[in-house]
């Protein structure tokens, strides 16, 4: 499909439109979060300590005297970056063993999908969780972290797709022709598979920015810098939740959902763009 | 059949035997080491700690505990827990229970509501209820666990219903009715929190499915020799639509004796989510493979059941 | 407090750390060479399972005591011989100290002999030592333990037959309950499910509890001291820069105590200047924490030739950039948030701190053997009665995985061994403070705040609690509480809980509210009734759709 055939599609689909404006929105805090936050997020504030929601502060305060609107808007520059490269991380691992095993075949399509199987069997909170104390908590650690655990749902996708691209005729007039295998899949399998890929992509940047902010608030991973997670983690581990401080706690989470399901959003759109039957959602462990 | 059936075995196996491999690696990997940790005795002498070493097999090469490990898996010896000092099987099998007796009731609701709603959705597609149930599912979908359960512990806070555990302790029950009452209670706020986000994702991927079927020639056959919309879904659609959803059921139930890590963190539910998170920081290396094993065991276990399952539903399958 | 109330001791420590009370020896006889002791024991005390307390059972404690896998060998390690003559009179003999008492009568729990020597023959091998489950457990003092799931909870039983009549308990029961949380805890508190929380409240809960009428909010002087330990040793692979005084006398410098502790802590702490903490029996006054005075530490940087480099960060003469990784524990998020304000103060004279938090097993693997860290934000808990805190600096140290500083001086050794050989208790005090001025000067330390006891509980529902003594009413050291404590209905069941976390060192009781039935609302009726009718009638829909 021509790129403007998708964008007509893509318009069409209300689901679409609503996750793409969120994206934008989501886009223009992060980007111009320094000019948007009305305070120094690390600033700290003694005399304002857990304030609720006021003109001052709209969001209120948390125990540090921090103003928890700004660190909310800084938040997410962490949040989506993290999303958005561990998601790289995987798409790039994901599609090359997707491709490999799926157009290979035999003995190694047989012991990448049981490395993969492995990822998928294990609990992924509790898989993040070992593999971040193997490892130091730099935010570089986490997005690797992540992508770790993301890649092997896009390979397995990747790869159905590929099998079923594998079987189509211009693919073995290719192979008739003499075609090398790495000309092969670069040249069609590849592209052939990317549109499945977009709409996945989207889907895996969602299930992303849920998993940081899940293992940062266990404490597991970077907790210095500002981002929603970690704000939730220091909501509940200052005992600010018991105490009803409830501003601290809605901000972060809300931003959670609303990134997620504007990523879901245009992930689903995007599916149905690609791929008007609607083959198969993604399941992700969220427990 | 049977080929299909010896085949998915054959890979089943193939990935409990990865699985038992990496899952060695990935512990041993863990830096600090627990003989540090549990016996932080200042005057421990070298000698002393070679004995301890010795005693919990961690002085041997790398590749001797490996063979070891392999041979308790396969006599079914879990080892003995470095933390508790008892048997793995004492420490993980209680979990365990505590888990699936918060999982298993939460997936099945959220299983039976999802897929109800899911179905509504499709047959009313494109109309309000669509969009309504819909848009509920995907903010559903997007909640984050851990967030949902601290709303929840702040809105119960006054009210008194439990917020933490899996029993009132301390407290003498005059009979069994009692006890489950009391455990009911604290069972409430984790199980409408799982419930939650996990149907959001089953509503969804539901009314996916029957939105496809409803592309299908023979959807279109029907329709054009003129069955009802409704007696089309009742009869063809939701069955065929049901495939896919047996296998992703079987799959769910098959992760429920993994935990729910963010749930029962948040309401310290005594389960093995937090069982395993705890051991982490313990370095309890044979808690740790222990659950790992059955975990991987059980859930690669009812993958082969629910693949069994839809060839049996679906000869298509097979022949792919 | 658990252990304190469920086995006795030789003596107790009085609510000021004096070891003076009797216990199971109500006579004793220390000689004037301060290198032997003689204990007269009652004979009527007995164990749970009807055995007469002896002094077998003495020397045998003290025997398992001086085993290298027990958290107890450096308190007995004095100790030359103990003997037992006929079955109530036990002799000991030891290095020459003022501080037997202190460290070993009135620290080692009296354990029996006829049970534990089943499961460990020989009192001095570890790894007997490290299989004895302990449980059921066969105790003699005043509680006795009768229920316990690992992890979970420990249940309490006054031992009626206590031999010593005036210090049987008031209340029947009491559970102590482990959360691993105090969102938790306090949440439980607040609902009244428990009576008591310590021993650590966050800040916020505290002063949110200070609104409920029924609660009372304790906090004094407290058992923990936070510090940032610095790489010092001769021998590490840390920043070499650190190993500069006036780098460490800087970087003291340029942290704001009295700021930092009203952010982290607010009212429940107090800045720190020497290592012992306020309240505690050696602790010096008249150490007063350093000046933050970001002026004078740049000052002290630059006349020692730290010269200020193009990106904000001072390099050593030979080259050496101030960059520092400043690793805290994760399991404590308010010293995390400490850590972030200090680097920011760092930053402002040049020198750059990198905030990481990792669990304590990691760091513990970081520092020893190695030494590969720069700086360490940890804490420590002790007890107040002795000065053994200080042993931490000890050269030797430095392998066993106690010193995170590798602090290495050889006056300090000496007068630390002085110290515990001191003629009497004032010059033992004076060798504290002096080590103490030691260590403020030289600085493997830069020590942060004394953190107060935050406890809280229902003292409507409860009389008699001892508050008088550091640590507060149920730290590990207050045996008085459990004692004293006096429902004020007549309500038999008293429940504590206590959070658990993976430190050794923070356990806390909580005292949890009389015994109840457990309510059985109508709201659970219907909701479970809903449950199961949806269960079924879905599942009979599911299978008649089944063709």
């Amino acid at each position: 499909m021509s790129a403007r055939a998708v964008w007509k599609t893509y318009t069409s689909n209300k689901k679409g439109v609503v996750g793409l404006a969120i994206l934008v929105f989501l886009a223009i805090i992060a980007i111009f979060a320094p000019y948007i936050a009305p305070y120094n997020p690390n600033a700290i504030d003694p005399n304002a300590i857990l304030q609720p929601p006021s003109p001052k502060h709209i969001f209120g305060t948390n125990e540090l005297g921090q103003d928890i609107f700004s660190l909310v808007i800084w938040g997410s520059r962490i949040s989506l970056l993290v999303g958005f490269l561990a998601t790289a991380v995987a798409m790039v691992v994901g599609t090359l063993v997707g491709i490999a095993a799926g157009y290979t075949g035999g003995l190694v399509d047989e012991a990448l999908m049981r490395v993969t199987d492995f990822f998928l069997v294990v609990p992924a909170v509790v898989l993040a969780i070992v593999v971040a104390a193997v490892l130091s908590s730099s935010l570089l650690n986490v997005i690797l972290i992540i992508g770790l655990l993301s890649w092997p749902s896009t390979a397995r996708v990747v790869r159905s797709q590929t099998l079923v691209i594998k079987q189509l005729p211009f693919v073995e007039a290719s192979k008739a022709a003499g075609a090398s295998s790495f000309y092969i899949m670069r040249r069609h399998i590849f592209p052939n598979v990317m549109p499945l890929v977009y709409a996945n992509t989207a889907l895996t940047i969602a299930n992303a920015i849920f998993t940081q902010a899940a293992l940062v608030f266990l404490g597991v991973g970077d907790v210095r810098d500002i981002s929603w997670g970690q704000i939730l983690h220091f909501a509940y581990s200052s005992g600010a939740i018991t105490a009803g401080y409830y501003w601290y706690a809605i901000p972060p989470g809300a931003m959670i959902v609303v990134a997620v399901l504007g990523f879901a959003l245009t992930g689903y759109a995007l599916d149905e763009v690609f791929n008007p039957k609607l083959k198969e959602g993604v399941v992700f462990a969220s427990t | 059949m049977g080929r299909y059936v010896a085949k998915r075995a054959a890979t089943s196996l193939i990935t409990f035997v990865a699985t038992v491999v990496l899952t060695f690696i990935l512990f041993r990997l863990l830096p600090g080491d627990p003989i540090t940790l549990l016996f932080r005795s200042p005057l421990l002498t070298p000698s002393e700690i070679n004995a301890l070493n010795a005693q919990f097999g961690l002085n041997k090469p790398l590749y001797v505990q490996f063979l070891i490990y392999i041979k308790n898996v396969f006599e079914g010896n879990w080892g003995i827990s470095f933390y508790y000092r008892a048997p793995v099987s004492q420490v993980l099998f209680p979990a365990m229970l505590n888990s699936v007796i918060l999982l298993l009731p939460s997936t099945i609701l959220a299983v039976v509501i999802g897929v109800g709603l899911g179905i509504l959705a499709g047959w009313k597609r494109n109309t309000m209820t669509d969009v309504g149930i819909l848009s509920f599912s995907l903010v559903l979908y997007a909640l984050p666990t851990f967030w949902l359960g601290i709303l929840l512990i702040m809105l119960a806070i006054k009210t008194g219903i439990p917020v933490s555990g899996m029993v009132s302790i301390g407290v003498t029950f005059s009979n069994p009715w009692q006890y489950i009452i009391n455990v009911l209670k604290h069972l409430f706020l984790p199980m409408i929190t799982l419930t939650l986000v996990t149907l959001g994702q089953f509503s969804i991927i539901m009314r996916n499915t029957i939105l496809n079927e409803l592309t299908e020639d023979y959807a279109l056959a029907a329709y054009s020799k003129g069955m009802s919309d409704r007696r089309l879904l009742i009869k063809h659609i939701v069955p065929n639509a049901l495939l896919p959803t047996v296998t992703i059921i079987a799959i769910s139930i098959g992760t429920v004796v993994a935990g729910a890590v963010l749930t029962e963190t948040v309401f310290s539910w005594p389960g093995v989510g937090t069982l395993i998170y705890d051991s982490i920081a313990r370095r309890d290396y044979p808690v740790l493979q222990g659950a790992f094993l059955i975990i991987a065991l059980v859930v690669i276990l009812s993958n082969f059941v629910a693949d069994v399952i839809y060839a049996f539903l679906d000869p298509r399958v097979k022949y792919s | 407090m658990s252990t304190l109330d469920v086995y006795d001791y030789l003596i107790r420590y009085n609510s000021t750390f004096a070891p003076v009370v009797p216990d199971l020896a109500y006579k004793w006889y220390v000689y004037p060479n301060n290198s032997a002791a003689v204990f007269y024991l009652v004979k009527n005390a007995t164990w749970s399972d009807g055995y007469p307390v002896t002094a077998q059972d003495v020397v045998y404690s003290f025997e398992v005591a001086n085993n290298s896998a027990s958290t107890y060998e450096p308190n007995v390690a004095g100790i030359t011989s103990v003997q037992a003559i006929g079955n109530y009179t036990v002799v000991f003999h030891y290095k020459p100290t003022l501080l037997f008492l202190a460290e070993a009568a009135a620290v080692i729990p009296i354990v029996p002999k006829h049970v534990w020597e089943k499961y460990v023959p020989n009192p001095s091998n570890a790894t007997q030592l490290t299989n004895y489950q302990d449980y059921p457990v066969v105790s003699s003092g005043p509680f006795e333990v009768t229920n316990y799931v690992q992890g979970q909870y420990i249940e309490l039983t006054a031992n009626t037959h206590y031999f010593y009549k005036s210090r049987i308990p008031h209340v029947q029961h009491i559970i102590i309950q482990f959360f691993k949380d105090t969102n938790s805890m306090v949440a439980a508190l607040e609902a009244g499910q428990i009576d008591a929380a310590a021993p650590y409240i966050t800040p916020v809960q505290a002063e949110a509890l200070k609104s409920y009428p029924d609660i009372t909010v304790f906090n004094g002087p407290g058992l923990q001291i936070w510090y940032i330990g610095i790489n010092v040793n001769p021998n590490g692979h840390g920043n070499p820069t650190l190993r500069d005084l006036r780098v460490r006398e800087a970087l003291a410098h340029a942290i704001n105590y009295t700021e930092l502790t009203q952010l982290i802590w607010g009212n429940f702490a107090t800045p720190a200047a020497g290592l012992i903490p306020k309240g505690w029996k050696y602790y010096d006054p008249n150490l007063k924490p350093y000046t933050f005075n970001l002026t004078l530490a740049n000052q002290i940087l630059n006349e020692a030739g730290y010269k200020m480099g193009a990106n904000g960060v001072r390099v050593s003469p030979n080259g050496t950039p101030l960059s520092y990784t400043l690793y805290v524990v994760s399991n404590a998020p308010e010293e995390v948030e400490a850590a972030n304000i200090i680097a920011n103060w760092w930053s402002q004279i040049g020198v750059q701190a990198k905030v990481e938090a990792v669990d304590a097993g990691t760091l513990a693997s970081i520092i020893w053997p190695n030494f590969t860290q720069d700086f360490d934000l940890w804490d420590w808990f002790s007890s107040p009665a002795v000065p053994t805190l200080l042993s931490v600096f000890l050269s030797n140290q430095t392998e066993t995985g106690t010193s995170d500083s590798g602090f290495q001086n050889k006056t300090y050794d000496r007068l630390y061994s002085e110290m515990m050989y001191a003629p009497n208790l004032s010059a033992v005090k004076e060798y504290a403070w002096e080590l103490q001025s030691i260590l403020y000067h030289e600085l493997p330390y830069i020590n942060l705040y004394y953190v107060d006891s935050i406890e809280a509980y229902n003292d409507k529902l409860f009389t008699n609690v001892f508050t008088n003594m550091t640590g507060g009413p149920f730290s590990d050291i207050n045996w008085y509480t459990f004692l004293q404590i006096q429902p004020v209905q007549s309500t038999s069941v008293v429940t504590t809980t206590q959070t658990s976390s993976t430190q050794t060192s923070s356990m806390t009781s909580s005292v949890s509210s009389s015994a109840v039935s457990v309510q059985t609302s109508p709201t659970m009726y219907i909701v479970v009734g809903a449950v199961v009718v949806i269960i079924v009638v879905a599942a009979i829909v599911l299978l008649a759709r089944r063709r």
